[in-house]
């Protein structure tokens, strides 16, 4: 551990002044510029999800769960396909609007 | 109100009343550390740390709480003296060292401030810093050494120098006479 110096100690320790607000902060919070805060993204992400498993398990309690596991080999597989490209745009969108509020 | 509450309510739901409660907190420590950083130049330090604390807003998403909160603050801060000193160097294509008559402290103690600055002449960008943080706001070398992205032995030398350089400023002052 660095050991301080007791004579440099007391000049610093003395010249440690408290800076008076003086409006700083109001000053400080009236300049910030508009971010998009995380939560209604996460709130969008999860509605989708989960809208997707109820659709599919609506989807599964129709035509018997197999319907899952047969999907890709089937016709019907673009629409799998289809929701999962949705949800991937949702999450990049959400990811891209993020970053780009945080340059 | 807890810390960390108010960081999650600013992440979260962008409050900007929260980050007040924030910028109330740290403006002290964070004026105070850049005004010297400048060598007592009150109104650049003031501007510097108000530019610190939107580049804080808006990168607040990215804090992670394995930090101290304090020390994530005081690496934005120094970036942003960095950058400042580094715009310009490049543009008047001079050392940025301030010179005494540039001081412009409106504290009570004035002959003190004025004392403060000119030992912080005396010493480089990085050895200011790390005394600065070391003496000024007890923070450990482990944490300097996050602030100012150095390994803590580049960050003990600094001290080190910082620290033989100081001792000979105060050697033949009023300061050092006075106590003894």
């Amino acid at each position: 551990m660095e050991i301080k110096d007791k004579k440099i100690e007391e000049f610093f320790k003395a010249g440690r002044t408290e800076m008076p607000d003086d409006g700083f902060t109001h000053e400080v919070t009236s300049k910030l510029p508009p971010r998009h805060p995380w939560l209604p993204y996460l709130i969008i992400i999860a509605s989708f999800w989960i809208g997707v498993s109820v659709w599919l398990f609506m989807v599964g309690s129709s035509f018997g769960w197999e319907v899952l596991s047969d999907a890709i080999s089937e016709p019907g597989a673009a629409t799998y396909g289809i929701s999962i490209m949705l949800l991937l745009l949702t999450g990049s969108i959400s990811f891209a609007l993020y970053q780009t509020d945080n340059v | 109100m807890n810390e960390k509450f108010l960081i999650s309510r600013t992440v979260l739901f962008g409050d900007r009343d929260a980050f007040g409660r924030l910028v109330e907190a740290y403006q002290s420590p964070v004026r105070r550390f850049l005004m010297n950083l400048t060598g007592g130049d009150e109104e650049l330090g003031k501007d510097l740390a108000q530019e610190t604390f939107i580049k804080a807003w808006l990168n607040i998403g990215s804090f992670r709480s394995m930090a101290k909160f304090s020390t994530w603050l005081f690496r934005i801060a120094y970036n942003t003296f960095y950058d400042h000193t580094r715009s310009r160097t490049f543009n008047s294509g001079t050392q940025p060292l301030e010179t005494a008559d540039r001081i412009r402290y409106k504290t009570a103690d004035t002959d003190l401030q004025i004392d403060m600055a000119r030992a912080m002449q005396v010493l480089t960008a990085e050895e200011r810093a790390s005394m600065l943080l070391f003496y000024m706001e007890d923070l450990s070398v482990e944490n300097i050494s996050r602030i100012l992205d150095l390994p803590a032995g580049t960050v003990k030398s600094h001290l080190s120098r910082g620290r033989k350089k100081i001792s000979a400023y105060l050697e033949p002052t009023a300061y050092n006479a006075e106590r003894g």
